[in-house]
């Protein structure tokens, strides 16, 4: 039965598979984005952009530092500077969003 | 055990051989506008006469690489020599996914995607920088894991992206509760970077002088939604770039990323350096300045590709291999150099105009997407001719101030009494173009080239507060 099912469904994914990679000749040669480049860009695109950029950073930035002082005798410290760097990036956001809406 | 050691060796030397033939079959013997090798001028210009390059973030090890490279062999035009690198990275990455994997599906779906093509068959980073994640990844499942991030920190001498496979492994180091200190080996490349200030000399095209204020310039000004060649946002909508998004994965990887769910949702865990690697260029590419930059895509369908083998679907598997011999045989028909694409070598064409135009001319390069290929072309062509063409770009004009070869063009009236003077000299002259893969140069008024850039909103937003800033 599985196979009864899967069958067609490859074979469409195969075309599928087929038909994209022959319609993405015009973006990867460049035909494409030169008429493209003057479109506006939606602003709850950026704003959504600019959230995971910060969510991204905040998350490596806890990893890491989260790692290491846990190891370290000083954790204080290196916790102060998790907590300085992530209100750096945070203020960072809050100016990158006001910069959109400006 | 002994045969199948040697059997899996000469069957990734093989993959290695039939790939770089492939390649060079369908490469690009001189100058293109084609497949986005907007910095291959530039690049040309760093492996001859060395150079600074790109702020992404210098990438010494690629041009130093390619200088080595330039002065020991030769295959046809200078392009065509350092072009062929490109080639070879590639090759050795379809070999290398093979002694990783063991199955030939992984070098097939890294070989016959249109994107791997692209840039395997140009003067570019992105096959080098590929090669670079692979092999740190192919020493991080060895167990040498200092190895692995020493790799990688080469890797960001050859392009930021490197820096993402860092924080693949130190993720995965971290979730399972491994020692970070291999970690501090990818600083160890460094010193690599001392290429950048002994590079860094008159006309200085891509830093604006030698003081420490043009290196932080040089790494951290912000352009065309870029700082230091990052991108800080997307000159984009979101349904284009999802839409993107759909053909470079999908046409890249197809029926293949069902097998990629379905490793990953047997075992995440184990999978995990895999996925984020190949998943975290792909995140860079959505959130990145344009839809051009699919070559950031790479990594994507290496690693992908790498997950794909894992799961056990042996017939998927084989339809999957099929399917990928039937797109290498379409590449061919779609893009191979001087039979389907760049047939008139439009870039050659625009360099050879660059050598009629009187010495001291102004050119004016369109506004418009990869134009830095038209000022790259036009810097080489001042170097290799001892020229002075002078560009006129928004884009340049900002980030660079505009600069001849003197270098020190970055006021706004020495501008304009240049523009003005070439024009009564029949000097002044524009790039006319309909398409990025075109470029011819015609004469120009001084009042469309001033109203166009000093004269417009643009300038007295951003160029004049730049050009105010450094007169005070």
């Amino acid at each position: 039965m599985t196979k009864i099912i899967s069958i067609p469904l490859i074979a469409l994914g195969a075309i599928l598979w087929i038909v994209l990679s022959y319609i993405s000749q015009p973006l990867i040669i460049g035909e494409e984005v030169f008429h493209r480049w003057n479109q506006g860009t939606s602003t709850s695109y950026l704003v959504g952009v600019f959230t995971f950029k910060l969510l991204f950073t905040l998350v490596v930035i806890g990893a890491i530092g989260g790692f290491f002082a846990s190891k370290f005798k000083h954790n204080n410290a290196i916790r102060t500077l998790i907590h300085l760097s992530s209100t750096i990036m945070v203020m960072l956001y809050i100016y990158a969003i006001y910069t959109i809406y400006d | 055990m002994l045969y199948t050691q040697y059997t899996t060796k000469i069957v990734a030397l093989a993959i290695f051989g039939l790939a770089l033939l492939y390649y060079i079959l369908l490469r690009s013997p001189d100058h293109t506008f084609f497949n986005m090798g907007e910095d291959g001028p530039l690049f040309l210009q760093t492996a001859k006469h060395l150079v600074t390059g790109a702020p992404s973030p210098g990438s010494p090890l690629f041009h130093i690489t390619n200088a080595v490279w330039m002065r020991m062999f030769s295959f046809g035009t200078e392009y065509g020599t350092v072009a062929i690198l490109s080639a070879v990275y590639s090759a050795i990455t379809a070999g290398l996914l093979y002694l990783i994997t063991r199955n030939i599906l992984a070098p097939l779906l890294w070989i016959s995607s249109a994107i791997v093509l692209s840039q395997s068959t140009i003067l570019e980073l992105y096959t080098l920088m590929t090669l670079m994640m692979v092999l740190g990844y192919y020493a991080y499942i060895k167990d040498k894991r200092v190895l692995a991030y020493f790799i990688l920190g080469l890797g960001v001498a050859v392009h930021h992206i490197c820096g993402l496979g860092f924080v693949a492994l130190i993720v995965t180091d971290f979730i399972n509760k491994r020692s970070l200190k291999p970690a501090l080996a990818f600083f160890l490349v460094i010193p690599l970077f001392i290429y950048i200030p002994l590079t860094n000399r008159p006309p200085y095209y891509m830093i604006g002088g030698n003081l420490p204020v043009d290196y932080i310039k040089y790494f951290f000004q912000t352009a065309a939604g870029l700082a230091g060649g990052l991108p800080l946002w997307p000159a984009d909508n979101i349904y284009g770039r999802l839409w993107d998004l759909v053909r470079v994965t999908g046409g890249g990887l197809g029926l293949s990323l069902v097998l990629v769910y379905l490793t990953v949702k047997n075992n995440w865990k184990e999978h995990l350096p895999t996925l984020l690697m190949g998943l975290l260029p792909l995140m860079y590419y959505i959130t990145t300045s344009d839809s051009k930059s699919y070559f950031t895509t790479l990594p994507t369908i290496a690693f992908l590709a790498i997950l794909a083998t894992k799961y056990d679907w042996r017939s998927l598997k084989i339809v999957c291999s099929i399917i990928c011999s039937g797109l290498i045989i379409m590449n061919i028909f779609l893009y191979d150099f001087g039979r389907a694409i760049d047939k008139d070598q439009s870039a050659v064409q625009f360099y050879n105009q660059l050598e009629e135009l009187p010495p001291g001319s102004v050119l004016e390069t369109c506004w418009c997407i990869s134009n830095s290929i038209y000022v790259n072309m036009t810097y080489l062509h001042n170097l290799e001719n001892e020229d002075d063409i002078y560009i006129v770009d928004t884009e340049f004009f900002r980030m660079f101030g505009g600069r001849g070869l003197d270098g020190k063009l970055t006021s706004k009236d020495i501008w304009v009494d240049r523009i003005e003077n070439a024009e009564k000299e029949g000097k002044l002259f524009r790039v006319k173009a309909e398409s990025f893969l075109e470029g011819n140069i015609v004469p120009a008024s001084s009042k469309e080239v001033l109203d166009k850039y000093v004269n417009s909103d643009f300038y007295k937003d951003s160029i004049g507060e730049y050009n105010n800033g450094i007169s005070s």
